[in-house]
């Protein structure tokens, strides 16, 4: 305890050699910690953006969906996972999703496509692409010949409003349909790659094209018929492994082996029925999204590692020119009886409070840096263009890191560690007498 | 058995210019309670004589004995250990720690030992009372004259109940008050508490003090 309060008054010994090291400490945690905070920012305002407009925040699907995609692979009993699902309380919209791979045609173009049937009004209550229609307006009905399309897929086409399109599909029993639609609105994705990935068709349309219901299910079922998956919004997407766990535990989604059979008797689904369901997050869903902030946070933490490393070098002069000034001192410590060991100990403790002291100051100025920007947001209307094509809105919203806190609390330590172990061995090896001779 | 045995003890420095022989042959012994002053010129040898003793420094040939142990053939770990727990020192300046006030520099030794707080500051106390200090116990080195720091080093050396005191000129840099005051309070421990003082000096005043005297020149005891 002793040493440690020795160490830290021989720091203001040079009160302002230590302030100014203590002062840079601060600094470049403070750019440091705003640079994460602003890149986090942004980084989650993009996956947000990703997730609002088509990913959702979870998904039910049966195994065998997800594996083959295969349209037979209905969710079965689907009134009472939405009962389920409605029940959680952090979950706060759905939307059932028939998906169907399709080939779009126009006068000028083709192009492969994924249709998702929709039903409308679901569909917008959860994914922000099915609101920001641009022209036209979006689906009304469940059974119409309409189509929404992408803005991208719209200019390859060179399609407008009511301009007609052909869908062609293969149905369940491997027959292909050709069939015309309108395009009743043009949707503004929030990145172009996916604007010429996606287009929405009313779901009993494509569902009894395709032969995945009749007339009988669709009167069983109720408001939501048919879907290969259920989509999902909860109330915090950053935080619903807990709500995952939960979903998982309900009795719907635990009673696959025990299957309604399927309403297409003609179909041999008892390999579909055999698969279980599951419920997926986003990070699973859209796995990239998950491993870019993985990949952001390892960046972040190597950008902060270069800093700190560049003040640690201040550090190691500091402590050596301490070390210089203090060599009679030293000398005569070691003279009287100080071994090794503790004379190391307070060195490096020297190094480790005088690397620590600014820390605190960095941090708080950080936390309170992100803090105000957080609430005003950072408006980036020049680059408005490019950002939109990696689907990242033009405002960021930074915000507070604390995670990143006691990482970068460890960095310094090691880095003090480290750059104490040079004027430590310069003092370990002093001569007792050499350094006291008076002259 | 004597507290302290040299036996034949050598120490040559070597350099481009050549050898120097610093102390030449000295054999001696110091008994418990004694209070020695070793004397001669500058250069003679006092601080390499003394730096020998106290295991500062390595003889080049020759015995050195400490209660039967002989310290030359220990180990410079072992060495270190043994000058904190045996031996007190005093030099000419330097001795204290500027940022410790005169009570933590008094119960540096006894803390490095592991005394607990309540019981070295207790001791630490009794001696700065001893050398006339206890209003001065929380002031920090700057604050003290010269004379005053090194009876906080006296005191210091004294704490931790060594088995003998080696002080390098502890007077050197003080004045004829003050090094009156500083042997006053040497004489008055070596009687009170039975602590073994060695110390050179060239100051006769300080030489009259001595109740025992090791006249040194050029590395030899000179034979009266
Ligand atoms: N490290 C050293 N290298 C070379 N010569 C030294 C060294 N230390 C002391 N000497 C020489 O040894 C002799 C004795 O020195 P010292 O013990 O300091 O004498 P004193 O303390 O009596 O003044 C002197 O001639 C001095 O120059
Ligand atoms: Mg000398």
């Amino acid at each position: 305890m002793n040493t440690i309060r020795m160490a830290w008054r021989n720091i203001w010994r040079s009160p302002w050699r230590s302030a100014v090291v203590i002062g840079s400490m601060s600094l470049g945690v403070w750019a440091g910690i705003t640079m994460i905070g602003w890149a986090t920012g942004l980084n989650d305002a993009r996956t947000m953006s990703m997730l609002d407009d088509n990913v959702g925040h979870g998904r039910v699907q049966s195994a065998a969906f997800m594996e083959s995609q295969d349209p037979r692979a209905i969710l079965p009993h689907l009134p009472a996972i939405i009962e389920d699902l409605q029940r959680d309380s952090t979950v706060t919209a759905f939307a059932p999703r028939v998906v169907v791979q399709v080939m779009i045609q126009s006068g000028s173009g083709a192009a492969p496509m994924m249709a998702l049937g929709v039903y409308p009004e679901a569909e917008q209550s959860v994914f922000s692409a099915a609101r920001k229609v641009v022209q036209g307006s979006f689906l009304q009905d469940l059974e119409s010949d309409e189509v929404v399309i992408g803005e991208e897929l719209a200019k390859r086409l060179e399609v407008g409003i009511d301009d007609r399109v052909v869908l062609t599909f293969q149905d369940v029993l491997g027959e292909v349909h050709s069939a015309l639609y309108y395009v009743a609105g043009v949707y503004d994705g929030a990145s172009n790659l996916l604007e010429e990935m996606m287009l929405y068709v009313p779901v009993l349309n494509i569902s009894r094209q395709m032969h995945l219901v009749d007339s009988l299910a669709i009167a069983e079922n109720g408001r939501f018929p048919v879907a290969h998956e259920l989509c999902f919004r909860v109330q915090e997407p950053y935080a619903m492994d807990p709500s995952l766990a939960h979903l998982e535990a309900q009795d719907s989604l635990r009673r696959w082996n025990v299957f309604i059979r399927s309403q297409i008797e003609s179909l041999d689904q008892l390999a579909l029925d055999g698969t279980p369901l599951v419920v997926r997050g986003w990070r699973s869903i859209s796995p990239e999204l998950g491993y870019a902030d993985e990949v952001m946070a390892q960046s972040l933490l190597l950008f902060m590692t270069i800093i700190l490393l560049a003040m640690a070098f201040g550090i190691l002069n500091t402590m050596l020119m301490a070390i210089l000034e203090r060599t009679r001192e030293l000398g005569m410590l070691m003279a009287i009886g100080m071994n090794k060991r503790k004379l190391f100990a307070l060195i490096v403790l020297e190094t480790i409070l005088l690397s620590f002291a600014g820390l605190p100051i960095g941090l708080a100025l950080g936390h309170f840096t992100l803090a105000l920007t957080a609430k005003t947001g950072i408006s980036l209307k020049g680059v408005e263009k490019g950002m939109a094509e990696f689907g990242i809105d033009s405002t960021i919203y930074p915000v507070t890191v604390p995670e990143f806190y006691l990482p970068i609390a460890a960095l310094v330590f090691v880095l003090a560690f480290l750059s104490a172990l040079y004027p430590a061995r310069k003092a370990l090896k002093l001569n007792p007498i050499e350094s006291m001779r008076v002259l | 058995m004597a507290l302290i045995e040299l036996k034949n003890v050598f120490k040559v420095y070597e350099s481009q210019a050549g050898s120097v022989t610093a102390v030449g042959g000295v054999s001696t012994s110091f008994e418990e309670g004694e209070f020695t002053a070793i004397v001669g010129p500058s250069g003679c040898g006092k601080t390499t004589l003394l730096n020998a003793i106290g295991g500062l420094d390595q003889p080049t040939q020759g015995e050195i004995h400490i209660d039967g142990v002989n310290i030359v053939a220990l180990k410079d770990r072992n060495l270190i250990d043994f000058r904190l727990q045996h031996i007190g020192f005093v030099f000419q300046a330097y001795n204290l720690i500027p940022v410790l006030t005169a009570l933590e520099n008094t119960a540096f030794i006894l803390e490095l030992q592991g005394v607990g707080k309540k019981e070295r500051d207790a001791r630490a106390m009794e001696l700065l009372e001893a050398v006339g200090l206890a209003d001065r116990a929380h002031n920090r080195p700057n604050q003290l004259s010269g004379g005053q720091q090194q009876r906080v080093a006296v005191a210091r050396a004294l704490a931790s109940r060594p088995r003998f005191v080696l002080a390098d000129e502890p007077t050197a840099n003080l004045d004829s008050k003050s090094t009156e005051t500083l042997l006053d309070i040497m004489a008055q421990l070596n009687d009170k508490e039975k602590t073994t003082f060695i110390f050179s000096t060239h100051d006769q005043r300080v030489i009259d003090r001595a109740r025992r005297i090791i006249p040194l020149e050029d590395g030899k005891i000179k034979s009266v």
